[in-house]
């Protein structure tokens, strides 16, 4: 099976465009920053994110203390005591903290694995597209394996292996989402080493590096940036994932492990699973809703689109 | 198609997948040698305890006194035996474990996959008829919504809705246990256990399958032939259905092999909240009482399920798109 080459394969794919959402095709006039925060979608993905990023932010702040330690009663129920407007766990501890300090991890595991796949993509990708020959060969192998792999499975394998760290973790989900920017910058750099501006370049005698770094890669890194995006919502998703089956930090709260704790108690106390789940629902979608009006500003093909 | 086609289809595709094989094989002994200490401290490990001569015996029996070339071709010659080691907890061998359960994952996913496909096919051919209309803002909201929110969740809010709340189906398991239920009423039984890990698996995909359907059949809408079957005075319907959703199907069939290890992998998580028994959850099981034998081998028997499903998946394109060529 050959993953690279094949006529039928849709272009976008798996980049969720979520243009379809909109009424009309986004401006065609002014500056692509300019239509990107005009976008009534990205302003309400910022709307959210934003609060979120802040909230990771202040939670030492706002929630100052461990908030893995017990602080009040037991299963007191969302709304049930001013002090913790959404209520503690089976183990006393304060809900809300929970949250923002669980805001902090699966923020910062889906950047980081999203910035540690984007750079092993873009060395890969760069690599196999620039050169071409054996190295192209084998990185496409090397890229299909990983490809191949379950990624989720690949993640809980290297997780129980190599213990539930924060780079480790990163490391884990990372590798295996990197494929999908390996082989989306190999494309772009295939197509655009025979561009005229880079033989101009090379007639000139810059070296390869140079040429890479200077001439191809601002031109390929638009389609890269809008994948980061939907790279990092899905590796909160995954962390999540991961911390729930108890293969997170366990000295670390994050909100997939808030869902492992609650789902104990699903039958008495629901809203413990309900309440971490939907923030990572809601910041996935945050995400998703940004990283689409990227999509939308940078990537000129999908303007005319309905 | 002619048959010499497929057969030369399918040649080619196991000449492709053979490198993909030795890479998978070779990230699994990779993966092995990162294992704390060696597999005769692991397997003493997991006996209890060993004397030093039982830990030199156990060591020339892993062969892991020789080089770790040496270890590679031995790795490979237990495998081209089906060996895949032996699971001390569940007293028996890794690959009787993983074949023992693998239909029970493959029963759940292939459930989940066909009411995904029926579903996200349904929505997705829905919002582009309809382009533009209420329903399409609707419908891809909703989409929107199911991709965005964690299957495991979603299963979890629906064990409190349907089955604390409502009572319509059990939460966990795959049968009723002491039942004694046999053929027709056994079936209905198991079925109904599924139904609920089947709608959490399932949201996912149908969100990534109506968005692909919405745009390919928007792309292949524009296209020269369309305009023709039109213009010779089809229906739209026809149009629609036969021309325009036909040729929509062949990038489904990609990206369904594509998300194969995607099902895979999710069913980790949710066959460990549901209690089904099967790979997910004796991955589950293994992380929990570290049993790497048993986790490696499941990583390598699901890749090699992946890399198995995406040539029948190349073939099946081939059949239904003639213009690939062979």
């Amino acid at each position: 099976m050959t993953f690279q080459s094949s006529s039928a394969r849709p272009l976008s794919f798996p980049l969720p465009s979520l243009s379809f959402l909109r009424r009309r095709p986004a401006s065609r006039s002014g500056s692509t920053w300019a239509s990107f925060i005009r976008d009534p979608f990205v302003i309400l993905g910022f709307a959210v994110v934003v609060p979120l990023i802040a909230l990771a932010i202040l939670a030492p702040v706002l929630f100052p203390g461990d908030p893995l330690s017990t602080v009040a009663p037991a299963l007191i129920p969302p709304g049930g005591n001013a002090a913790f407007p959404l209520g503690t766990d089976t183990l006393g501890r304060n809900v809300a903290a929970g949250l923002a300090h669980g805001a902090r991890i699966s923020l910062s595991i889906g950047a980081l694995a999203a910035l540690f796949s984007v750079g092993l993509g873009l060395a890969v990708g760069a690599t196999a597209g620039y050169f071409g020959g054996l190295a192209d060969r084998i990185l496409v192998r090397v890229t299909e394996l990983f490809q191949t792999t379950p990624s989720f499975l690949l993640a809980v394998v290297i997780v129980t292996l190599g213990g539930p760290s924060v780079g480790v973790i990163v490391l884990a989900i990372g590798l295996g989402s990197f494929p999908i920017v390996a082989r989306l910058v190999r494309a772009e750099f295939r197509s655009l080493k025979n561009a005229d501006f880079v033989m101009a370049a090379r007639s000139q005698g810059f070296g390869n590096w140079r040429i890479v770094r200077e001439e191809i890669l601002p031109n390929a890194l638009p389609p890269v940036l809008t994948t980061a995006s939907v790279l990092m919502a899905s590796a909160i998703l995954t962390e999540s994932g991961l911390s729930f089956l108890g293969l997170g930090d366990p000295n670390l709260v994050s909100w997939g492990s808030m869902i492992g704790a609650g789902r104990e108690m699903l039958q008495s106390a629901w809203y413990l699973t309900a309440i971490p789940g939907g923030m990572i629902a809601l910041s996935i979608l945050a995400v998703n809703l940004v990283g689409d009006g990227l999509n939308e500003a940078l990537n000129p093909r999908l303007r005319n689109r309905g | 198609m002619t048959a010499l086609r497929l057969v030369q289809k399918t040649g080619r595709g196991l000449l492709n997948a053979i490198p993909l094989v030795i890479g998978v094989l070779v990230l699994n002994f990779t993966l092995i040698q990162l294992l704390p200490g060696d597999a005769a401290e692991v397997f003493a490990g997991e006996a209890g305890a060993a004397t030093r001569e039982t830990m030199e015996l156990l060591r020339i029996r892993f062969g892991v006194d020789q080089p770790v070339l040496d270890q590679l071709i031995i790795y490979f010659y237990n495998l081209a035996r089906l060996n895949l080691g032996f699971s001390v907890r569940y007293n028996a061998p890794v690959a009787d474990l993983i074949l023992s359960r693998l239909s029970m994952t493959v029963l759940l996913k292939l459930a989940a996959l066909a009411l995904a496909l029926a579903v996200g096919v349904a929505i997705g051919v829905a919002m582009a008829v309809w382009r533009g209309s209420w329903l399409d803002r609707f419908l891809s909201a909703l989409v929107l919504l199911f991709y965005s929110t964690p299957g495991f969740w979603i299963g979890l809010m629906l064990v409190v809705l349907l089955s604390i709340n409502l009572g319509w189906f059990p939460p966990e398991g795959y049968r009723t246990i002491g039942s004694g239920l046999k053929g027709w009423a056994y079936a209905a039984d198991v079925a109904r256990h599924m139904v609920l890990p089947v709608l959490a698996t399932a949201t996912f995909f149908v969100a990534i399958f109506a968005r692909l359907i919405r745009t390919a059949m928007i792309d292949i809408s524009r296209q020269e032939f369309v305009r023709t079957a039109k213009a010779k005075g089809l229906t739209p319907a026809q149009v629609n259905i036969k021309h325009i959703l036909r040729n929509a199907l062949i990038p489904l069939t990609t990206v369904t092999g594509m998300q194969l290890g995607t099902l895979l992998g999710g069913s980790v998580v949710i066959e460990t909240i549901f209690g089904w028994p099967g790979l997910g959850r004796l991955t589950y099981e293994a992380v929990m009482a570290r049993e790497y034998v048993v986790l490696l081998g499941i990583l390598l028997m699901s890749s090699l399920v992946v890399i198995l499903a995406n040539l029948l998946t190349d073939l099946l394109q081939t059949w239904l798109d003639p213009r690939i060529k062979a």
